[in-house]
């Protein structure tokens, strides 16, 4: 799965190693966008080897986050199941709402491997 | 003249032409073959009858030769001897003939010819002294025309008798000796003569004999031999065996062949026309040949000819019959020639023909004439008339499918212009006036119009019709949008009022009056008229909560949730004891689960709710106790800024159970500001295209430097921080900035209005 991001959707990348996303998050109907990212997820990502997430988002709202809620608990069962998951949470070093999202999120992460990573200011990513 | 006609007549022509040459030159080849026919027979008969009158004239005439002759007679004239008594001395006999002793001369020359003419052998003999007297004549009895010792005989020699006598006296010679009956009684005689000289013993001639030999007997034989009728012609008079025997059978066929006098006189005619009198020729008509030769070696043919008349009609009828097939032959194999090619002309040009018809009518639009069927005998699909019968099927297909099509294109263009007229029709029946009028008089134009003309017309008129139908309608069509356009600009207003109202209403539930005791400064900014940002100040006699929330959502679903959120608040409030802000805030959280019911519906993971920060102060202790559900309470004292960071739940969320305990934040000594706010304040984005939150940190900073400490400066202050991070980006969601500060001398409860916003 690939796609472009849009003014309210990051990039999306899912293959069968890898998933990524870059940019905002803020649809106007959140479950438009959820429903097929996880579907995808559930039709591609491995029950075991390795797999890798690359985040690097400036903004998410509200509804946007319970969708990261899911988004990391559908990982922290794979690995659960024996999947070796990596999650890099990329960051602006100025940018600490999204540190403190990504430590929101380390927080309830067991499984996976959670890693912040701070990117300079001009990171392309993308 | 059509190319048929033109090909016939150069047919006809040519075979006549080549008909002609062909008569001609059979005729020539005919012509040329019987000349060449006529001058062999000619040869022949000529061959045949000389020798035959030669052996002839050996035998019986040239034995009395004086030199040439049998021995005896040889003697018999030589003057030194006497045969006659088989003694020397002189010949009685020139002896005789030199003194005129004619009784013994006589009767010497009777000793030697009388048997040979009693015998026939010799049918006359003369003999005449140097002077042309006649001293002896015996003659045959049985002579065949005029008697040459008759007194009435005249032979031709007598005209010229002094030559005649010269020559023969000097070396014997033969000729022919006509004679004649100068009486007329009986005809010509011609006989083959030798004449020759009796000589004395000096050498001088005594006397000259002339021999005889009538040609009536070869002329017999030759008649039987060859199956011909003769004639000899002779100084322009002709005379034939007929006129020896004198029976009168002139008109009877002999050999097939009758009717002598004519052909004599034919045979006269020819030898005049000729330049030699020889020749050999076949007159059709008569059904025989005449060959005209030479008599005899010492004559030309124009002196004496002999003339023979062969019966030829059965050649004849052989030549014609031959000829008669041939040509009948040629004609027929022409004529079955030319029948042929008209058969094929006339079958192909009468396809063509058909065919000029065919493309004639296809012309005029007439596309069902068909090519005639042909004769399969003559004809073949693969020779031109066949392409070109199949080349014209091919074309009247591909006009049939053009004309199908066009009549398709005809039915789909009247379909279509029904449906025009329809339309139009119904647009002019809602119409008024001279617009009405207008529109009628387009469609009765337009009807006449397609009425008539030809395709090309009706196609034209067709796309007019289309285009002004379709200007009408747009003209319709435009003021109808224009009225839906009022219409939809009034249903606009109307929501817009709506929303107008419901933001008054809104407004309606934000605090209307605070307490004496606490200060307070609020940015309450919705995104838009309605959100999902609500605050919250309820004061009670002993304590005071103070609460601000972000519900789910924005814009009226906001708005909706933010009026449960507001309930919720009231409700959640419990008077009986000290209830501290977390106890406050998980109650909270169990009614609005309770109203939502999500716990039933856990599995749908609805996840309405809020964020949110709720402040108790209790006055009595002035104590100022702190919940938040993914919120935090900032803090401007002496001793700087700082964070009072809340659960990380939200309340309502499926994550934050009905069981969940929110924890309290004791601030004992609340002095300084305190602020509040939503995220629509921290998630301001800076407007670049990789945008940066303005974050927690940055309302700490800001706070930090804030000059002004009291809750309308902090407000000003954190305003206009955000609106210049924000670079005239637009607000993303609803931001509600509450900012409180604890009045330190520890008053009554004053309760005041609040500033309209």
């Amino acid at each position: 799965m690939q796609q472009p991001a849009t003014q309210r959707t990051p990039l999306i990348e899912i293959s069968e190693i890898h998933c990524r996303m870059v940019g905002e998050c803020y649809p106007e109907n959140i479950q438009e966008f959820s429903s097929p990212v996880m579907t995808e997820l559930n039709k591609v990502v491995p029950i075991s080897g390795e797999y890798t997430v690359d985040l690097e988002l400036f903004y998410f709202n509200s509804s946007s986050a319970k969708f990261f809620f899911d988004f990391f608990e559908f990982f922290e069962e794979k690995a659960e199941n024996g999947l070796a998951v990596k999650v890099n949470w990329n960051y602006r070093a100025d940018d600490d709402t999204m540190l403190e999202a990504g430590e929101d999120f380390a927080e309830d992460l067991e499984r996976c491997t959670f890693e912040l990573k701070e990117v300079p200011m001009e990171s392309s990513s993308s | 003249m059509s190319i048929r006609n033109k090909l016939l007549s150069a047919l006809v022509l040519g075979f006549t032409l080549i008909a002609t040459i062909l008569v001609y030159s059979i005729q020539r080849l005919q012509s040329a073959a019987d000349d060449f026919t006529s001058d062999s027979l000619a040869q022949t008969y000529s061959a045949a009858w000389l020798s035959a009158s030669d052996a002839q004239f050996e035998q019986s005439v040239e034995k009395f030769d004086p030199e040439l002759g049998s021995p005896e007679v040889v003697d018999m004239w030589d003057p030194t001897m006497n045969a006659f008594e088989g003694t020397d001395g002189d010949n009685p006999l020139v002896a005789a003939l030199r003194d005129e002793d004619l009784e013994n001369a006589r009767g010497y020359l009777d000793f030697i010819f009388e048997e040979a003419v009693d015998l026939e052998e010799i049918s006359f003999v003369m003999a005449y002294t140097v002077t042309g007297r006649q001293v002896y004549c015996l003659s045959s009895l049985f002579l065949h025309g005029a008697d040459p010792c008759s007194n009435q005989a005249r032979p031709d020699f007598f005209l010229n008798f002094d030559s005649f006598l010269r020559t023969a006296i000097t070396a014997p010679t033969r000729d022919i000796v006509r004679i004649t009956d100068i009486a007329g009684q009986k005809p010509l005689s011609i006989n083959d003569a030798l004449s020759f000289g009796v000589q004395d013993a000096d050498g001088e001639p005594v006397a000259l004999v002339v021999i005889g030999k009538n040609l009536v007997d070869n002329l017999e034989l030759f008649s039987e031999d060859f199956q011909v009728r003769l004639a000899v012609r002779s100084s322009g008079q002709s005379i034939s065996l007929d006129d020896y025997y004198d029976d009168g059978g002139s008109a009877d066929v002999e050999y097939g062949v009758g009717n002598l006098r004519r052909l004599i006189s034919e045979g006269e005619q020819r030898a005049l026309e000729s330049s030699d009198a020889t020749f050999s020729e076949v007159v059709p008509e008569l059904g025989v040949s005449i060959t005209s030769i030479p008599i005899s070696n010492r004559v030309t043919a124009q002196e004496i000819s002999l003339m023979i008349f062969k019966d030829q009609s059965r050649n004849i009828a052989q030549q014609q019959q031959t000829s008669i097939a041939s040509y009948t032959t040629m004609g027929a194999v022409a004529s079955a020639i030319i029948l042929l090619i008209l058969v094929l002309t006339w079958g192909a040009f009468s396809q063509i023909s058909a065919a000029i018809e065919i493309l004639r009518g296809m012309a005029r639009g007439d596309l069902t004439l068909e090519m005639p069927g042909r004769n399969k005998l003559l004809a073949s699909d693969e020779d031109e008339v066949g392409r070109l019968a199949e080349t014209i099927d091919q074309y009247r297909d591909q006009l049939l499918d053009a004309e199908q099509q066009r009549l398709n294109r005809a039915r789909g263009r009247q379909e279509r212009d029904n449906l025009m007229f329809e339309k139009m029709e119904n647009l002019a029946g809602e119409l008024e006036g001279s617009a009405k009028d207008m529109m009628i008089g387009d469609i009765e134009h337009m009807r006449q119009e397609l009425a008539t003309g030809d395709d090309e017309t009706k196609e034209r008129v067709s796309i007019e019709l289309m285009g002004v139908a379709f200007s009408r309608m747009s003209d319709e069509v435009s003021s109808l949008i224009n009225a839906r356009t009022e219409e939809l600009v009034r249903a606009k207003d109307e929501i817009d009022s709506s929303i107008r109202y419901a933001a008054r209403l809104q407004n309606a539930l934000l605090p209307k009056e605070y307490p004496g005791d606490i200060s307070f400064n609020v940015h309450w900014r919705p995104r838009d008229l309605v959100g999902g940002d609500i605050y919250f100040v309820q004061s009670l006699p002993d304590r005071v909560y103070i609460a601000v929330v972000d519900c789910t959502g924005h814009g009226v679903p906001g708005a909706f949730l933010s009026i449960i959120a507001r309930s919720v608040l009231e409700r959640a409030i419990d008077e009986s004891y000290a209830q501290n802000a977390g106890d406050y805030l998980t109650r909270a959280n169990q009614i609005l689960m309770e109203t939502l019911s999500q716990q039933d519906n856990a599995n749908q993971k609805i996840d309405e709710g809020f964020d949110g920060g709720v402040c108790i102060y209790h006055r009595k202790d002035r104590r100022l106790e702190y919940a938040g559900a993914k919120s935090s309470l900032f803090r401007v004292s002496e001793s700087g800024a700082s964070e009072i960071k809340g659960d990380r739940k939200s309340v309502g969320s499926s994550r934050a159970s009905g069981g969940f305990t929110f924890s309290t934040h004791v601030v004992e000594n609340p002095d300084g500001a305190f602020v509040m706010l939503t995220d629509g304040i921290t998630d301001v984005m800076s407007a670049e295209d990789r945008p940066i939150a303005f974050g927690r940190r940055r309302v700490l900073r800001t706070l930090q430097n804030a000059a002004q400490t009291t809750p309308v400066g902090l407000v000003d202050n954190i305003m206009t921080s955000v609106d210049l991070y924000r670079a005239g980006a637009p607000y993303r969601d609803d931001l509600t900035l509450l900012a409180f500060s604890i009045n330190a001398d520890d008053s009554e409860v004053v309760v005041r209005d609040v500033e309209e916003r």
